[in-house]
């Protein structure tokens, strides 16, 4: 219990840093985004990563991702509940899609990180994860595997239904309605 | 166990939202949710659910140190107070940035169709405009207005008739300077982009706008690959 009220603690206290960087750098503080970028930079580098399996274009969002925390600081908003880590992650899960997506790339390097990703052991992820991460991986093995490898993929990958369905060689039909069976379950299991 | 306790239009409308959030959806279905987001704040909380439901899949990444060239990059830029990185593309920097979150819904749709969130607005006269028509592909108004941050182009509603398969392009043509893609037009959608001084790069009169046609979705390569079927240069009023 110690160690999880002093997790919780920590990650508090994080939290409020990280908030209080994002204020700094929004009056155009330089040595706050530098404080955020050693914070956070092997978090969200891992995400961009992830989604791109490239590292050179990984990079190069990295970059961007700053740049843009760099002038858009203002517009982080912590009254809308996001912590800043998820504010984060976002901007870089996006913007990492958008370069996959332009670069029309994806399938060859989904299929990669396809395979990168199921052979990622669950047990790691569920410890690194916070109680709410144990849940959300819970619940997905609680999925049909299909259902969840799907939406896996669907998340670090923006592969739309038709793509998922000709990756799994069903109906696009078939993958819908899989997929919105197993979104309802996820919804129910976290909730629960 | 089945969602007694929500209704079947509820259900829908938290299944729609993470398939906005996850990118599920086709282009059609992109740009009727992107709408949607602006619009309908139940919508928008229930995309904004999920992104905090499912970070767990991206907090559970082991973290990779990128190396530091990137950061000596970020200084670089922020130190020689170069506003932005010039390989950036111009719709990252669409006013929009509140609703990042669109990015995710509209991934693949270039340009976000914000018509009503921008023309409801009362705004400032346009000081420029630019009229592309093409005989066969249909015809739009381009008008430039200046902003606090810089300039903001609005394209008004368009009606572009395309060979199936195709997707329009925008592009701007500043002299000494490669096309630069703006994203991709939707018929009978209005288009805001917000351009700052640096990315516009010219004084308005020596801007011009193109549109492309292109494989659907837009090009490929970042440049222009297919005919270009209007083009025009702005006016100062």
């Amino acid at each position: 219990m110690n160690d999880l009220a002093d997790n919780g603690d920590r990650a508090h206290a994080e939290r409020a840093s990280l908030i209080a960087c994002l204020t700094q750098i929004s009056h155009g503080d330089k040595s706050a985004l530098e404080d955020l970028y050693r914070r956070t930079s092997s978090k969200l580098f891992a995400v961009c990563l992830r989604i791109l399996s490239d590292r050179g274009e990984a990079e190069d969002v990295l970059q961007d991702v700053y740049m843009t925390v760099w002038s858009k600081a203002a517009r982080f908003d912590a009254v809308q509940g996001l912590s800043p880590i998820t504010w984060l992650s976002v901007i870089a899960r996006n913007r990492s899609l958008d370069r996959l997506r332009s670069k029309k790339r994806r399938f060859a390097a989904m299929d990669e990180a396809a395979k990168i990703a199921d052979s990622a052991p669950l047990a790691d992820a569920l410890l690194q994860a916070s109680d709410t991460g144990a849940k959300l991986f819970r619940c997905l093995e609680d999925l049909e595997d299909r259902a969840a490898a799907a939406i896996r993929h669907a998340y670090f990958g923006g592969l739309t239904y038709e793509t998922l369905a000709r990756q799994n060689d069903v109906p696009l039909g078939t993958m819908k309605s899989l997929i919105r069976r197993a979104l309802m379950r996820l919804k129910v299991c976290l909730e629960s | 166990m089945t969602s007694n306790d929500s209704s079947p239009s509820d259900d829908d409308l938290h299944v729609l939202a993470a398939e906005c959030y996850l990118g599920l959806l086709d282009a059609e279905g992109v740009r009727s949710v992107a709408v949607r987001r602006l619009r309908d704040g139940d919508f928008d909380a229930a995309v904004r659910e999920w992104e905090r439901r499912l970070m767990p899949l991206a907090d559970a990444l082991a973290p990779v140190a990128p190396p530091d060239r990137v950061w000596y990059d970020i200084e670089k830029v922020i130190v020689a107070g170069a506003p932005r990185a010039p390989k950036m593309r111009i719709w990252d920097n669409l006013n929009f940035w509140r609703y990042f979150g669109v990015s995710t819904c509209g991934v693949g749709l270039a340009v976000a169709v914000l018509a009503g969130f921008y023309i409801d607005r009362p705004a400032p006269l346009p000081f420029a405009a630019a009229t592309l028509a093409s005989a066969a592909n249909g015809s739009f108004v381009a008008t430039a207005q200046h902003r606090a941050s810089g300039t903001l182009l609005i394209l008004s509603p368009s009606l572009v008739r395309l060979p199936a398969g195709k997707s329009a392009e925008l592009w701007l043509i500043v002299r000494g300077r490669k096309p630069e893609a703006l994203g991709v037009l939707a018929s009978g959608h209005a288009v805001a982009i917000d351009l700052t001084p640096n990315q516009l790069g010219a004084p308005m009169d020596a801007v011009a706008l193109a549109v492309s046609i292109e494989p659907m979705g837009g090009s490929p390569t970042g440049e222009v690959t297919g005919p270009i079927i209007a083009s025009a240069k702005f006016s100062l009023r």
